[in-house]
């Protein structure tokens, strides 16, 4: 790796001759937050090769403001089917052999995809890596509203689609995201994934910095809530079988 | 006076699937299973059914001593408030969850199967952020 400047490594030639990474960022109704998301991806110490912003038929101005963008970027809009179709739409188009995402009012540090290219590059037996992640509150609410939040201001493991940096090949092994779930997607994408034996790593540093707002989607459908239950059903359900699978061999 | 609960909302929900109940606690990350007769248990004890009438429709339904399913009734109960599932509440407070669980066949020892293999991506969802009133109003604690 070449020398440090500003305490941040600069990728080298060779890193950035040798990898490629498509970046997928479903967004819906996010036109306070798009562009500082998009931003954040375009800023990276490794530049991706490929960025797609798909946006889910937003009622918004998410659309012109994806646009503002389009000589770096990609829009693709569909009708609203929400983000696991919209992820999905993504990654159909997507070309390099490394995918990521990143939800549309979330962010990534600036060395984040630096950091994790050069993990999978220097370990072909890993399939992907995570990150950290930190919560911070959006700017834009009120110091009532603010103190309403339960943040939780800590780095925590982040096993989450916004987190993630995956070989391309390994994530279509696994199979694209469940369309009939609302919010619990990347819960089952991730237990389908283990069940595959596909090998992660978390990396310790903080590499998503995750906006808590008005309307995160966890808050806005809280009645998708079950999707948890049916996504961890569906993951019991396909381990059971494939125990009585492995018995009965 | 035999006390009743309810489920721990909003960080704890549940779904009946197939039989099977799946609990979430999104406060703690982890998420339970139960069948047969910790699923019947379950959808009674979170419908806020006191612990007396659940043991009297016990006792009612299979050949068993009092004694017996009043002391399983009670363990299981303890579990599930100890994971903080459930909240002790008053019986004159608002109608509880109603999750429809059939009455086992037989009378087993109900378990409650408890993992934790998804709880920094359980843990990091907004949704245990916010009370059930909705946003922002802060949950109780």
């Amino acid at each position: 790796m070449s020398p440090m400047s500003d305490g941040l490594p600069n990728p080298s030639d060779e890193l950035m001759k040798s990898v490629a990474v498509s970046v997928v960022i479903p967004c819906y109704n996010t036109e306070r937050y798009l562009a500082a998301a998009i931003e954040s991806v375009l800023t990276q110490t490794l530049s991706p090769t490929q960025v797609i912003v798909v946006n889910d038929g937003s009622t918004d101005r998410s659309a012109e403001i994806a646009r503002g963008f389009i000589d770096r970027v990609t829009v693709l809009n569909r009708p609203n089917g929400g983000i696991s179709a919209a992820r999905n739409t993504g990654i159909h188009a997507c070309t390099a052999p490394l995918l990521s995402f990143l939800d549309a009012d979330d962010l990534w540090t600036e060395t984040k995809l630096e950091q994790q290219v050069s993990i999978l590059n220097d370990d072909p037996g890993l399939d992907g890596v995570f990150a950290h992640a930190q919560q911070f509150i959006s700017p834009e609410l009120s110091e009532e509203e603010s103190k309403s939040i339960a943040c939780r201001d800590v780095a925590m493991p982040a096993r989450l689609a916004s987190a993630m940096l995956v070989r391309r090949e390994s994530f279509l092994k696994v199979g694209y995201f469940n369309e009939d779930l609302e919010i619990a997607e990347t819960v089952d994408w991730l237990a389908r994934a283990d069940e595959l034996g596909l090998h992660f790593n978390v990396l310790p540093g903080v590499m998503l910095r995750r906006r808590l707002h008005r309307s995160n989607s966890g808050v806005v459908k809280r009645n998708a809530r079950s999707d948890y239950a049916r996504a961890l059903k569906a993951a019991l359900d396909r381990r059971r079988q494939q125990k009585a699978q492995t018995h009965e061999h | 006076m035999s006390t009743t609960y309810r489920i721990n909302a909003p960080n704890v929900n549940s779904e009946c699937i197939d039989g099977e109940v799946i609990i979430v606690n999104l406060e703690s990350g982890s998420y339970y299973s139960c069948v047969d007769l910790g699923a019947y248990l379950w959808s009674r004890v979170v419908a806020g059914d006191t612990t007396e009438v659940i043991v009297r429709d016990l006792v009612a339904a299979f050949a068993r001593d009092q004694a017996e399913i009043e002391a399983t009734v009670a363990d299981y109960v303890s579990q599930l408030e100890k994971e903080q599932l459930i909240v002790a509440t008053a019986s004159s407070e608002a109608p509880g969850l109603s999750i429809e669980v059939a009455l086992p066949v037989q009378f087993g020892i109900p378990e409650l199967h408890s993992y934790s293999d998804m709880k920094d991506m359980l843990l990091l969802d907004p949704v245990h952020d916010v009370a059930d009133v909705g946003w922002p109003a802060k949950p109780e604690r």
